[in-house]
């Protein structure tokens, strides 16, 4: 038997293989080098101590405004879209049991953008700015209660649920490309920005924003983790062993909903992430789902911020979304992994 | 409402279809409590689905199922998986799931968030597997394993869970002669032990024969009779229940009833062959 950690006492009793938590603690070590790589890289090389200088909240002002002001709240707004997006993904394929799930698959991006691309077509004039998150999670919502609802069937199974988010899905994209076309040219352009993903002029008040709904839907999720464990074993034995399937089904969707359309909401529809990160995190950990969570969260969490870091450097001085190197990288993969499926 | 003897496990006016079909009506069962029970049928007749229902696995459109005399519905599911454990047909691990990944997820019932891994947990999970002789193989994958050792598995994550009753869903379909009596043998020994009651469904009527205390043989998702083995396997049973003819015999080993169904064959030298 692999060796443990465990902790045994009268209020907290778990074990947890002891190689996993080293790769926690590893991929941890990756992403906080990735946040300083990114704070010091830009138009403006600024060095690591005066970076961390800067943080601490003395030396030169100039230094302090740029990685203070300007870098620091975009690199942690992709770092926690990217981990929002991967921990919705995990929360997917484990419900689904398929590993091809992801919130792109099954119609929440979707959803949420259709949504907002409506949002900043029509309505952005009207309404300020501030509505575009309200309408993206409310398309999410919609979306996922839209899919629920079309695959019950005296209950839902796994395998209705990616039919109909399929469906769904391509229904979802067909809105989008209507409203766009629909549109003035000036929102086509918005809009087609906002589909790629990015998170270019973050500020404050944004990760402020965004970091409750994360919080929130990553202890809900750590409280379920025994729970998710135990029914990717099957409906069947789930329920023999004392999990209520169609409550706990449920619950799981809304919880993917609440990790992926905020995140999507404030950066824009950035794919592949969903589905990616946790099939990186699953080559480094065991199969438990409280380990597999925040071991994808951080994967997800580096891969946005390099893809934005990637944006910010390499055509200076344009700086490309996020979401075109996420799907740089995302889409081989994503062909890789068909591939090793045994069809 | 009728309440036979002590019974932990019953079905009183059971009714059960899927859609528009009704395959069982109006049933009442006892299971005898300690002993090994196995129901026995034709494809179809019911007795999957008469299965399902006792672990929860169906909801009745009639009638109940009582466990230790409550009925099971009102039971919370982590109340009822304390006490009866039911291992499906066929059921398919996860990619990459060890054998004692499997095994500690057997104690789920007992188990809330804070407490994932307490003294009982870690003792009865050892137990089960060697229990099941599955010690060495623990950290392999299942789908590495071969049938048999792949059912000693999910048998091991069944006993980990620690219940009164067990239920087995065709646990030796799929499976060679030799790992068939392995797990056959098992489930004996764990009902001698530890008085396990077990109810399960299985195929091979000789192999019924040989193993249950009680037999239950189901036609038309009707109770057709029920007894020890020895007292029901007979020409006509097998005749109305399986519509064969047969040749019932004494098992020269272990003197329980063998079936040996008539039908074609061929000729062979009655001197060329002598029992060993």
């Amino acid at each position: 038997m692999d060796k443990v950690f465990s902790v045994r006492n009268r209020l907290l009793s778990f074990s947890m293989a002891i190689r996993s938590v080293w790769s926690c603690l590893i991929v941890a070590a990756c992403f906080v080098s990735i946040i300083l790589f990114s704070l010091c890289l830009g138009e403006q090389f600024i060095s690591l101590p005066r970076v961390l200088i800067a943080l601490s909240g003395h030396g030169d002002q100039d230094v302090q405004f740029v990685v203070g002001t300007l870098r620091l709240p975009r690199v942690l707004m992709a770092a926690m879209v990217g981990a929002a997006l991967a921990s919705s993904g995990l929360v997917l394929q484990s419900m689904i049991r398929n590993p091809l799930a992801s919130p792109d698959i099954i119609g929440i991006t979707g959803g949420a953008s259709a949504a907002a691309v409506c949002f900043l077509s029509f309505f952005s004039v009207t309404l300020g700015i501030i509505w575009l998150p309200v309408f993206a999670i409310a398309g999410a919502l919609i979306a996922a209660l839209l899919i629920y609802g079309l695959a019950w069937n005296n209950g839902v199974t796994s395998m209705r649920l990616i039919l109909v988010g399929i469906g769904v899905s391509s229904a979802m994209g067909a809105i989008t490309t209507f409203v766009i076309a629909a549109s003035p040219l000036s929102t086509s352009i918005t809009a087609y920005i906002w589909l790629t993903g990015s998170v270019y002029g973050t500020d404050w008040n944004d990760v402020e924003a965004l970091f409750p709904w994360l919080f929130v839907s990553w202890l809900l999720a750590l409280f379920l983790a025994r729970r998710v464990n135990t029914q990717e074993l099957g409906d069947q034995i789930a329920t023999g062993l004392g999990v209520s399937m169609q409550r706990l089904r449920l619950v799981l969707l809304f919880l993917s909903v609440i990790m992926a359309a905020p995140a999507i909401a404030y950066a824009g529809a950035i794919g592949f992430v969903g589905l990616i990160a946790p099939h990186i995190a699953r080559c480094f950990v065991t199969r438990s789902f409280a380990i597999l969570l925040p071991v994808s969260a951080l994967t997800g969490a580096c891969l946005v911020m390099l893809s934005d870091l990637f944006g910010r450097l390499l055509f200076q001085p344009l700086d490309i979304p996020a979401g075109v190197f996420v799907s740089a990288i995302g889409a081989p993969f994503f062909i890789y992994l068909l591939y090793r499926q045994r069809f | 409402m009728y309440l036979p003897e002590n019974t932990p496990l019953q079905s009183i006016s059971l009714s059960l279809g899927y859609e528009k079909k009704t395959i069982i009506q109006s049933l009442d069962l006892a299971i005898k409590p300690n002993q090994i029970t196995v129901l026995v049928g034709g494809n179809g007749c019911g007795k999957s689905t008469l299965l399902k229902a006792f672990a929860r696995l169906l909801t009745p459109s009639a009638g109940h199922i009582l466990l230790n005399g409550s009925d099971i519905h009102s039971l919370s599911g982590k109340e009822v998986a304390r006490k009866l454990a039911i291992l499906p047909q066929s059921p398919v691990a996860p990619e990459g799931l060890t054998v004692e990944q499997l095994v500690r997820q057997g104690r789920y019932p007992y188990q809330n968030w804070l407490q994932s891994w307490t003294e009982d947990d870690e003792r009865l999970v050892h137990k089960a597997l060697s229990d099941t002789n599955m010690t060495e193989l623990s950290a392999r994958s299942i789908e590495t394993l071969s049938g048999g050792q792949r059912q000693r598995a999910w048998i091991a994550m069944a006993l980990a869970q620690d219940t009164d009753i067990l239920l087995l869903d065709e646990p030796t379909t799929y499976l060679d002669l030799t790992h068939q009596i392995e797990i056959l043998d098992l489930l004996f020994e764990l009902n001698q032990n530890q008085k396990t009651t077990i109810l399960m469904v299985l195929h091979d009527l000789n192999l019924a024969a040989r193993y249950a205390h009680n037999m239950i043989a189901i036609k038309d998702g009707t109770v057709f009779c029920q007894g020890a083995p020895e007292n029901i396997l007979k020409r006509d049973m097998v005749k109305a229940v399986f519509d064969m003819e047969c040749h019932i015999t004494k098992d020269p080993l272990f003197d329980t009833p063998m079936c040996i169904p008539y039908g074609k064959r061929r000729v062979v030298n009655k001197k060329a062959f002598e029992c060993v």
